[in-house]
């Protein structure tokens, strides 16, 4: 089994939801891709096809929730690809909000705050019903110990961090002031990462 | 506060259509693999009996288990009922059971991890934790947590185990009583002023 910092990652997340327009968490709840979201999934996929050439020597990986499949397929798509042929892992999904699900992030931070936890050390700070950043960097990490070849991962804002501290080997404040977004790309390739299209 | 018991309301139940893991005799759990042509016909099936038995659909919310497999066979229910194929609820408390480590496992290979493990479907797994998972016990739990959210008559697609859940709750089933429901990928489950009627099945 290699080691998957050995490895070359394309790291793509999800195109923008309903509840990203609106505001809101959505966790391990899904909401439909808008049609700006979808464009990133589209013009992520011509991305993807231009940056890495030749796929075939890639494995494919999507959270199992919706909207990452449903990007997925249109990455795919869009890189000359059947729709299907990746594997869906429940272990890159979105970080499990609790009764946080659907709230805004002011009004879930508004209410952490009150949790001396938060204040200590907000990478230890489980949502109610939920779970932590640390939980969810635990179970990233035993997916990306699974990797046997260079791979295309479609997932969430979440575990792109939590991929991106992994192979870069940050420290817990270095993963969570990393900002993802919708449209472009983040390459992991020999010790550095790189983005594109952004 | 909850103005309405959802033993009050009338709930269609829908199982996702047919997908690779399930022709391979594997539990795909949280993870996911694509709807078989047979599943998409199934879903698209459902729509129209769907719509066949209720007719006007305006005045039910929809919700959906929020993993690819569910959500895809919502939306070509919705279609095959003649609504748009968004307009629905993805929530998470309608998920498969998590099988954690049993995740893609076959019944003979989780059986051959250890003689003494309950087999899927057997009396006494009901409190049975799966490794990394959960019970069936603790999957009721959180069904239960879902439905007492609803508050008009709904169409739910969702899973095996949730969908006994499901009626196991709204019937006031025991655990064997619940277990005893294998629900089909083909086919409508109506539960409605206490009592259950099969479609399409």
């Amino acid at each position: 089994m290699p080691d998957f910092r050995d490895l070359t990652l394309y790291v793509i997340r999800h195109g923008e939801c309903e509840h990203n327009a609106l505001g809101v968490v959505a966790g391990q709840n899904d909401s439909p891709l808008t049609e700006k979201g979808r464009g990133h999934a589209r013009a992520n996929g011509v991305l993807l096809k231009s940056l890495a050439g030749d796929l075939s020597q890639f494995d494919f990986f999507a959270s199992s929730l919706h909207r990452t499949c449903a990007t997925m397929e249109i990455v795919r798509e869009n890189a000359g690809l059947p729709r299907t042929g990746y594997v869906a892992d429940r272990r890159l999904m979105e970080i499990d909000c609790g009764d946080n699900t659907w709230r805004r992030w002011s009004d879930i931070t508004t209410d952490a705050q009150k949790n001396p936890v938060w204040h200590r050390a907000r990478w230890d700070y489980q949502h109610p019903g939920g779970e932590s950043f640390h939980d969810l960097y635990r179970r990233v990490s035993e997916f990306l110990q699974t990797l046997k070849r260079d791979s295309i991962i479609v997932t969430h804002a979440g575990p792109v961090r939590a991929i991106r501290g992994h192979y870069l080997g940050l420290t817990s404040d270095a993963v969570l002031s990393y900002e993802t977004k919708h449209a472009g790309i983040m390459r992991l390739s020999a010790g550095t990462d790189a983005t594109y299209g952004d | 506060m909850n103005v309405t018991d959802f033993r009050d309301l009338t709930l269609y139940v829908i199982r996702h259509g047919e997908c690779e893991h399930n022709v391979a005799g594997r539990a795909a759990s949280w993870d996911d693999s694509p709807l078989t042509a047979t599943g998409r016909a199934q879903a698209r099936n459902n729509g129209h009996l769907l719509e066949e038995i209720v007719g006007d659909l305006s005045r039910f919310d929809f919700f959906a288990s929020p993993i690819h497999r569910t959500c895809n066979t919502m939306e070509l229910v919705r279609e095959g009922a003649g609504l748009p194929p968004t307009g629905y609820r993805a929530d998470h408390r309608l998920m498969e059971i998590h099988f954690g480590d049993h995740t893609w496992m076959t019944r003979e290979e989780i059986a051959k991890l250890d003689p003494q493990l309950p087999g899927l479907d057997d009396q006494d797994d009901w409190d049975y934790v799966r490794p990394n998972g959960e019970s069936w016990a603790s999957l009721h739990e959180r069904v239960g947590r879902f439905l007492p959210t609803l508050k008009r008559d709904a169409v739910i697609v969702t899973h095996y185990g949730p969908a006994r859940a499901i009626r196991g709750h709204y019937l006031g089933l025991s655990a064997m009583q619940t277990k005893s429901y294998k629900p089909p990928h083909a086919g409508i489950m109506r539960l409605s002023a206490g009592a259950e009627t099969y479609f399409g099945t």
